[in-house]
């Protein structure tokens, strides 16, 4: 087994990348047509939305898909977004050997998201990376080693701590932000995240328990597509827009929402340096296939800040935050007397660098980069763990592993299928 | 023949039917809810003091081709995570025996698969070079989840993983990180100079920590002569995250730099050595803000606390360009500053409407009674794009004065005015509400004056409260023309649909109302209203 394919195929292409100036730097500043590139790794749904297909500051040059479909599909619609013809393949690693490609856009289920992470790190690109940020929490650490070593920026899709309405909360988590930090509602807190609180856990991304296997279809390099992921005969409910259902490549709904739920609300609690020594379940035994649900998962911090995923929507009366001196609900509803006097007199808190450009350009960290990602990452991955041991168990946020838990640990640090090693 | 082409056709069929008719895990375990809890911890250590016998009975459900019983699986991986949380050693490694043996007789390369991977979950280091043995497979799978399984018995997590030749930005951090801190400086600065963005912010990123006085001095002084912008910015970008308040002089002229980019990032650095460091500085930044800045600046500026700005906002108010005034103007209000009520009372006299218009806006959160005479005059004199600001702040004045000074002061020019300036103090009234102002109102709804008569209707369709209600319940039925008649009944069913609308109180008043002669139509609108 050639395990340094990913290597010398990288390699061959792009030894170059090692000595000369990345090419936007030697492209003029000032002529429109310099503009910073990027390309789009996997050309599924979430691809063809504004952050990634729409977004019009950098330039579309490249896009891939192991679906050849797909491939075609995408150049169709890059030419209909005025991108012109852009250059489109079926294996990422051309992708990433271009030096005309200053940026990548990682569209991919997330078990891929870990090892393109790294490779594009490794070949000199900036990444703006789908969530999950990692299927694991190895794979998260490789990643967050891999940017700083190779000095990149790397951003996620997710955006909800610095803007837009925060789903059912009827409110941007700014103000929520200067009342916590302010110690409005006293400390230590408790978050929930359910039905009652604007929240979806989305069980609907469940898999199937039995797929009897069918051809796979000629348009799809099956085997590029699982990538790092044990082979499994193909069905289709595996791949494309059903693939969430399975453990192998993310983590039901609560791979898909977590990140976008959990990292405002690590965001909100400070936690952007940590994550929770506790984790509790109740959830039903699960299939070693297929994502089943959860009712309840608990993360407590050292500190005694707790996150409660109500996912049988049974703490109806909840507030989404709850400290001692205060609580919180939708629509920034509160039992403070005077609280929106008070919210009005404080200082707004520390800016968050949201403009991905300004990031590239002036090598900036964005507000949501690999290090607090890894984070919030954490939080969905260790909520996956517990469900797949069935049971709680104890974390360590300083050594990443779980605490004298060798059974978890299989969880946290996962091999991959050669050759697509991390 | 005719037998084989019949069943073939059905696993066609069959195969072509929309997965979608299956149920999911999450659906099959809400249906199955009783027989998954049955598997706890007690029927699995149970199951796990049975023995292999027990055990090979529930492997033998791991079925080919996707025909697996899901109880049966999704016991097994139950009994899996039970043997490496609860059972002995020895249990330990005779169920991870089993499940090697399970995978060594399966015949069908998925099966095998599934008991390596139950195996990857529990298996020791004892059973590793026997799981190297299915590296050699050419079954499909098999051989790469074989390696998987044995790097996860022996606890090998990046084993095989090449390394690869680093790229220059990794040399440097490697080159970097090798050096003692103390002897980085030459290094940092050539690499700042390259011409690559990527390459110069990665000694920034060290250079943060880097050094101590001297190094912040020999940072600054690069700030008149780096030319590029990219670089500057980081420039900027390291010395403020660098904290060391010496590099203040140097920044400070930045704030007023004509590339907006190095104007942003100056503030930033000196919000980042310290708010009071840049409440010191903002008012001279105030004095010649440019329009294209006024965004930027009032977001940092908002970072502060309201006693670092309160005061200097006011004092150097008259200073300020006009996007300076209107930065001060928002921020005074945001805060709800009372004692600025004086700001925004001068800001009503500037020719910049913008700044008006954020003078009323102050005024809404700040003004009290000695600003009820200007406002009531302002009320009068602004134009159509003003009118609606100065109403807003009259009225909310209005609605927190204790002292019935704007009260007073509305009804003396309502007196007083001609009827062509009456309909704007009526409409002012309606945002008060209160039984002193709908008096004159409604004295007014019965002008002989269309115009006069007409605005007071409407003002009492939106009155503030439901005191307009037995009179416009009037109106509705016997207003001289459809038009007043017309917006009564609009403003009646607008009020009916609030949650405090009580009807049984308004019933009682419009039986009386009914009686008179009038528009019989709206007689029925208004009782279904009631109903």
């Amino acid at each position: 087994m050639n395990t340094c394919l990913r290597r010398r195929s990288f390699l061959k292409a792009g030894a170059a990348v090692f000595t000369i100036l990345p090419a936007h730097v030697l492209r003029s500043e000032t002529a429109p047509s310099n503009q910073l590139t990027r390309a789009l790794i996997g050309f599924g749904g979430i691809a063809r939305s504004g952050n990634h297909l729409g977004y019009k500051a950098t330039r579309l040059v490249a896009l891939c898909d192991p679906d050849a479909n797909r491939v075609k599909e995408g150049i169709a619609k890059a030419e209909e977004n005025g991108y012109g013809k852009v250059f489109a393949c079926r294996d990422f690693r051309e992708i990433l050997a271009r030096p005309d490609v200053d940026i990548v856009h990682i569209c991919t289920p997330p078990h891929w998201h870990g090892i393109m992470s790294v490779m594009a790190a490794e070949a000199g690109k900036d990444i703006w990376c789908e969530k999950p940020m990692t299927r694991t929490i190895g794979e998260g650490r490789r990643v967050m080693e891999a940017v700083n070593a190779n000095g990149r920026i790397f951003r996620l899709n997710t955006w909800f701590r610095f803007q837009s309405g925060f789903y059912g909360m009827k409110t941007e988590v700014k103000p929520i932000k200067k009342a916590v930090e302010n110690r409005l509602l006293g400390w230590p807190l408790k978050a929930v995240v359910g039905s009652v609180t604007g929240f979806s856990w989305k069980f609907n991304w469940s898999g199937l328990t039995n797929l009897a296997p069918e051809p796979v279809p000629e348009h799809l390099d099956y085997d590029l597509w699982l990538g790092p992921a044990p082979y499994k005969p193909y069905h289709r409910h595996r791949t494309h827009s059903t693939f969430r259902g399975y453990w192998d490549y993310d983590g039901g709904g609560l791979g898909d929402m977590g990140q976008h739920y959990l990292d405002p609300v690590q965001y909100l609690l400070e936690k952007d340096d940590t994550n929770p020594v506790k984790i509790e379940i109740d959830c039903p035994p699960q299939h070693p296939d297929a994502v089943g649900s959860f009712r309840r998962i608990t993360y407590t911090y050292a500190d005694g800040c707790q996150i409660v995923l109500d996912g049988n929507n049974s703490l109806t009366a909840a507030p989404f935050l709850e400290g001692p001196n205060g609580k919180i609900w939708p629509g920034l509803k509160s039992d403070i007397p005077g609280f929106d006097n008070l919210l009005s007199e404080l200082p707004d808190p520390a800016p968050q660098q949201t403009d991905f450009l300004d990031s590239v350009k002036h090598r900036r960290k964005f507000a949501l980069n690999e290090q607090n990602g890894f984070r919030s990452c954490t939080l969905v991955n260790l909520g996956i763990v517990a469900m797949r041991l069935g049971r709680g168990f104890r974390f360590d946020p300083v050594k990443l592993c779980a605490v004298k838990d060798p059974a978890a640990d299989r969880f946290i640090y996962q091999q991959s299928r050669a050759p697509w090693l991390i | 023949m005719k037998h084989t082409l019949i069943l073939t056709a059905i696993s066609l069929l069959l195969t072509a039917m929309p997965v979608v008719a299956q149920e999911t895990a999450a659906q099959w375990a809400e249906k199955h809810s009783d027989a998954l809890a049955a598997v706890t911890s007690a029927s699995l250590s149970k199951t796990l003091a049975q023995g292999e016998s027990a055990w090979q009975e529930l492997f033998a459900s791991v079925k080919t081709g996707g025909i697996s019983d899901p109880l049966a699986v999704t016991r097994l991986a139950a009994l899996t995570q039970h043997v490496m949380r609860e059972g002995s050693k020895k249990q330990r490694a005779a169920y991870a025996d089993t499940l090697l043996e399970a995978a060594r007789k399966a015949s069908d390369a998925d099966v095998t698969c599934f008991f390596l991977d139950q195996l990857r979950w529990c298996g020791t280091p004892r059973h590793s070079e026997a799981i190297s043995r299915f590296e050699q497979s050419d079954a499909p799978g098999v051989a790469a989840l074989a390696t998987i399984t044995r790097h996860a018995v022996n606890g090998n997590w990046r084993t095989d993983a090449a390394s690869t030749p680093p790229n220059r930005y990794a040399k440097l951090n490697s080159d970097l990180a090798a050096l003692k801190p103390r002897r980085r400086m030459p290094l940092l600065l050539e690499a700042f100079a390259d011409p690559d963005p990527t390459y110069a912010g990665i000694a920034m990123q060290w250079a943060r920590a880097a050094g101590g006085k001297s190094e912040t001095r020999a940072w600054s002084a690069k700030l008149l002569t780096t030319a590029s912008v990219p670089h500057k910015i980081m420039l900027l970008d390291m010395l403020g995250q660098r904290g060391d308040i010496t590099a203040l002089t140097e920044i400070e002229p930045l704030m007023q730099d004509s590339d907006d980019a190095i104007a942003a990032a100056a503030q930033r650095a000196i919000i980042l050595l310290g708010h009071a460091e840049f409440a010191d500085c903002f008012p001279a930044l105030l004095h010649d803000l440019p329009a294209s800045r006024q965004t930027m600046t009032l977001d940092n500026l908002r970072l502060l606390k309201t006693a670092l700005v309160a005061k200097p906002l006011a004092d150097g108010f008259s200073k300020f360009s006009e996007p300076g005034k209107r930065v001060a103007l928002e921020l005074l209000r945001e805060r709800r500053v009372k004692s600025a009520a004086a700001i925004g009372v001068d800001a009503l006299t500037s020719a910049d409407e913008e700044t008006v218009v954020q003078g009323f806006r102050l005024l809404r959160e700040t003004a009290d009674a000695p600003q009820a005479g200007l406002l009531t005059e302002k009320l009068l004199s602004s134009n159509d794009k003003i009118r609606p600001e100065a109403q807003t702040a009259f009225a909310a004045a209005a609605r927190r004065d204790t002292t019935s000074t704007y009260t007073e002061s509305l009804l003396k020019a309502l007196s007083a005015v001609s009827a062509k300036q009456k309909p704007v103090l009526l409409e002012t009234a309606a945002r008060i509400g209160g039984a002193q102002l709908l008096a004159t109102v409604e004295e007014a709804a019965g002008s002989a004056e269309t115009d006069t008569a007409t605005a007071a209707v409407r003002a009492l369709a939106d009155w503030a409260d439901n005191g307009s209600i037995p009179a416009l319940m009037q109106h509705a039925v016997t207003a001289p023309d459809a038009r007043r008649q017309t917006l009564a009944v609009r403003g009646l069913t607008k009020k009916s649909e609030a949650k405090d609308f009580d009807k049984t109180k308004f019933r009682a008043v419009w039986q009386q109302t009914r009686t008179l002669p009038g528009n019989e139509e709206h007689k029925k609108a208004i009782d279904a209203l009631l109903k």
